[in-house]
């Protein structure tokens, strides 16, 4: 069921790799702001030939790592700190996830809601200061990235093929989603958003991470 | 055969696929850790995880029980250890023996690492299915390709079917080497099967049909009768008055939430066997008030909560019954009790709202 919400996210936003900002109006990130790094909601794994997803706790760790450390250059270190992992820290990395995968369909995906139409107010609540200590605001991260193995990337060209003698059998290829939400710690409101869908690289490499982060926080002003 | 064989070597090996298991696994008990719905209790999470304890032996290291408050029938068992326990299933196990067999039916799945064979089923055979599925298409077209994936939902089905068998009979020997009557496991599946009957009854219909192609597990009755059988003619203790002593300061909530389900067949069935085992009188008559006054038999109701009188949440009862019957002033006395045994209730306001004009 879970992976059903990600793939209909993924869906509902393209199939190829893009970003689209989402941005309450007017909002730019000011020059001094002290930003709280929680630990970032990561997932990354393969999928198989016959179209089962498979988790990978090592690169899964990688990623999470090389994330924190390109966000960090990104953002310039002077200004971001890692959040400690508190207990209570995992219930608002199922909140963001919830709430990002509803921005993402209900403002800019397939399913728009008319109360939404040109506003930004979504919002974690102010408990989240309580959970993530010092800090002006907290950006929070979700990534999910399975790629096809080889197997399935080969299953997807006799597919192609096969569309020419008139049996057409494509295999979907890798699921990739990205979330970035900056939270104000004071009122607990998203003050920016972004969306990613499609693979740029291995967000466990060094350079795939870099790549990610280049891209997802690409759009926001002030951030460089 | 040939070909399914073929394929499913050509399927590729994924190493890691466990490590990959508990690595979700242990992301979902992060958040379990502080879940409002996770039963924080001492003393019950005590009983549950000691009875564990004594069933597992030297697995108990490594499991941790998750109590949450589900008011349905079941527990689950991941790769992990970590064990989760629905609140329900307190309502529908009479004693510690039968509790036992459902604990001992998950530490049956713990040890022969159930959910990672279910997983590498699952990966190994739609990968061969995969690679068949092409061919196939091309010979009989996309409905011959539709059968071969229906076939593999069915293949999968069977194969779960076959753990939860499997996990059965090893429940059926952790509670003898407990000392507790065999026969408790099968106690259970005839209680499951009669609450279904009760509660789609009152609704004015059938039962929905167990097992079938695509079923999960075994249907009740098959799991009764084999349950029975390998119970054989041996007996042992039930442990009735232990677990009455665990659940005493428990059936406020229990009751509460099986309430909330809002099925009253299966409500008042459960509520009889609950009474019948020497259940708590004054929940049950509370529980029954309350279905009454659900169904608008209004005398029904107040006669119940009246049984049920040393309980605040009786009065309650009475306070929201009382005005449909004309009855303010009692209605009034009512709330006044209530309200003075329970002054932080979060229905205080909605409550004297109706009575105060």
């Amino acid at each position: 069921m879970r992976m059903m919400a990600w793939v209909l996210a993924a869906a509902a936003l393209g199939g190829c790799t893009s970003t689209r900002e989402m941005t309450a109006p007017g909002y730019r990130l000011p020059p001094s702001v002290a930003i709280a790094l929680p630990r970032a909601d990561v997932e990354v794994g393969r999928i198989s030939i016959g179209g089962v997803a498979q988790a990978d706790a090592e690169r899964t760790a990688r990623a999470r790592a090389e994330i924190a450390r390109a966000v960090s250059v990104y953002l310039r270190h002077d200004r971001v700190s890692a959040a400690p992992d508190t207990p209570r820290l995992a219930e608002y990395e199922a909140l963001h996830r919830t709430v990002a995968t509803a921005i993402a369909l209900h403002k800019y995906g397939e399913v728009p809601l008319p109360t939404k139409h040109g506003r930004f107010d979504w919002t974690l609540g102010p408990g989240v200061r309580s959970v993530i200590g010092a800090g002006d605001h907290a950006l929070f991260l979700t990534v999910r990235s399975y790629e096809s193995d080889d197997g399935r990337k080969a299953m997807a060209v006799a597919g192609a093929i096969g569309c020419v003698v008139g049996l057409c059998l494509l295999p979907g290829g890798g699921e990739h989603i990205a979330y970035a939400s900056l939270v104000d710690l004071k009122s607990g409101d998203i003050v920016w958003f972004n969306v990613m869908t499609g693979g740029v690289g291995d967000p466990a490499t060094p350079a795939g991470a870099e790549a990610l982060v280049a891209k997802l926080l690409g759009t926001m002003r002030g951030a460089k | 055969m040939k070909a399914l064989a073929t394929a499913l070597a050509l399927a590729q090996a994924m190493p890691g696929d466990e490590a990959g298991l508990r690595m979700q696994m242990d992301e979902a008990e992060r958040q379990l850790r502080t879940s409002p719905f996770v039963v924080a209790d001492p003393a019950l999470n005590a009983y549950v995880g000691g009875l564990v304890c004594r069933l597992a032996g030297p697995d108990c290291a490594a499991i941790r029980v998750h109590i949450v408050r589900t008011p349905y029938l079941n527990a689950s068992m991941a790769p992990n250890g970590a064990m989760i326990v629905w609140s329900g299933l307190f309502l529908r196990t009479a004693n510690e023996a039968e509790l036992a067999a459902v604990l001992g039916h998950e530490i049956a799945h713990y040890r022969a690492r159930h959910s990672l064979r279910a997983f590498r089923d699952h990966r190994r055979k739609a990968d061969g299915w995969a690679l068949l599925g092409l061919p196939v298409g091309l010979v009989a077209g996309n409905l011959g390709y539709s059968a071969v994936q229906v076939g593999l939902a069915a293949s999968l089905s069977a194969y779960s079917r076959e753990m939860e068998r499997e996990a059965d009979a090893a429940s059926i020997a952790l509670v003898r080497a407990g000392g507790y009557d065999p026969h408790a496991a099968a106690a259970i599946w005839s209680g499951v099967r009669a609450e279904r009957l009760a509660a789609a009854t009152a609704r004015g219909r059938k039962p929905r049909g167990e097992g079938g192609l695509f079923a999960s597990h075994p249907p009740s009755a098959e799991r009764e009768a084999t349950l029975t059988a390998l119970a054989g003619g041996e007996r042992g203790r039930d442990g009735a008055d232990i677990y009455a002593a665990a659940m005493a300061p428990h059936w406020r909530w229990l009751i509460e939430d099986q309430l909330r389900l809002n099925d009253p067949g299966g409500t008042a069935w459960l509520l009889d066997r609950i009474e019948a085992r020497g259940g708590p009188p004054d929940w049950i008559a509370y529980a029954r008030g309350e279905l009454a006054r659900g169904a608008g038999r209004l005398e029904d109701a107040v006669s119940a909560y009246r049984r049920a009188a040393p309980l605040p949440e009786a009065e309650r009862g009475l306070a929201l019954t009382l005005p449909h019957m004309g009855d303010r002033a009692g209605a009034q006395a009512a709330i006044d009790r209530y309200l003075t045994a329970r002054p932080d209730a979060p229905d205080a306001e909605m409550l004297r709202s109706m009575v105060t004009p």
